[in-house]
């Protein structure tokens, strides 16, 4: 990881673009004080750190995708990183994260039917050696997605 | 609310403004051969109708939130309905799913430390009656998180432009 440190002006910049990721950069620039080319930089160099990533998000339930899983995986300990790899390779894998706990990985599956998630568990995950148990809750409702959180405010709150 | 039944230009539109969130309607309208008007048009009704959302993602392991953790509960079911409303107050979970299988709902809660972790464990939850129990698995790495699911990419790659 690069040592690259947040300063006010950039995590401000990064809140604003959570709420709306297209909002103009002169918008941001008067928001905040600072000069449209400033906050274009700015954003320019966050982006190119790999801390910002401004994408246009759909609702899985809207573009055809009924079935999304949350599977929890526990893995023989010598392959998790060789694991972690197989699963993020996957495309019907859009969350992998290596945790502690009952499991030790964390995957979230998005696909178009129940079929294919069977498919997914019984098929994908029996080609992947090294995975020794998965607990799988099926997404029935989404009651809260929020991924603007404001690491400020987190900060103090609670 | 009736779905919205996206035709080949919104999944069009869908396709290059997953991967790039803030292309300008004007490049779009050029990639797509149709009018800047028409591309703000369709652009306004994905997002009236929550087909789609543009936003700044980041890593929250990378902005100083330190504590990312799945939380997988088991609720009383005659309180079903009033956890998730406390749940969804609380500005640490960030993403609450009803579920089927061994637990009823699964968080995700992003938090600055472990200490505040232990403080949403022992303290908010304990108050919220109809939690029967919670298994916490505490991220220790985020190894991929994509956003471009929307299963349209082939509907751009025909038109042999790069997005």
């Amino acid at each position: 990881m690069s040592g690259f440190v947040l300063d006010q002006f950039d995590r401000d910049i990064i809140r604003l673009l959570q709420q709306d990721g297209r909002m103009p950069f002169l918008t941001i620039a008067h928001e905040l004080g600072l000069a449209e080319g400033t906050v274009r930089r700015r954003v320019g160099k966050l982006m190119d750190e790999g801390l910002l990533k401004i994408v246009g998000i759909a609702s899985p339930f809207k573009v055809g995708l009924q079935t999304v899983a949350i599977v929890g995986l526990k893995v023989d300990r010598g392959r998790l990183q060789p694991i972690a790899e197989e699963l993020s390779s996957l495309t019907e894998v859009r969350y992998v994260a290596l945790s502690t706990g009952n499991y030790d990985l964390v995957i979230e599956v998005v696909v178009a039917s129940n079929d294919e998630l069977l498919t997914f568990l019984v098929d994908r995950l029996r080609e992947i050696p090294g995975i020794n148990n998965t607990g799988t809750s099926v997404v029935l409702k989404v009651a809260k997605e929020d991924l603007a959180w404001d690491s400020d405010q987190m900060n103090t709150s609670l | 609310m009736q779905p919205l039944v996206l035709d080949d230009l919104d999944k069009k539109i869908l396709a290059y403004l997953q991967q790039e969130g803030r292309m300008t309607f004007v490049t779009l309208a050029a990639y797509l051969g149709v009018s800047e008007g028409t591309i703000r048009k369709r652009v306004k009704r994905l997002e009236e109708n929550g087909v789609m959302k543009t936003m700044g993602v980041t890593d929250p392991l990378k902005m100083g939130l330190d504590t990312v953790a799945f939380i997988w509960f088991k609720v009383d079911r005659h309180h079903m309905d009033s956890v998730i409303a406390a749940l969804n107050a609380l500005e640490a979970v960030r993403y609450l799913v009803v579920t089927t299988g061994g637990h009823d709902l699964v968080a995700m809660v992003v938090l600055p430390n472990r200490t505040k972790l232990v403080a949403l464990l022992n303290e908010e939850f304990a108050n919220i009656e109809g939690i029967i129990s919670t298994e916490t698995s505490i991220v220790l790495q985020i190894h991929k998180q994509i956003y471009d699911w929307a299963p349209f990419s082939h509907c751009i790659e025909k038109d042999g432009v790069q997005g």
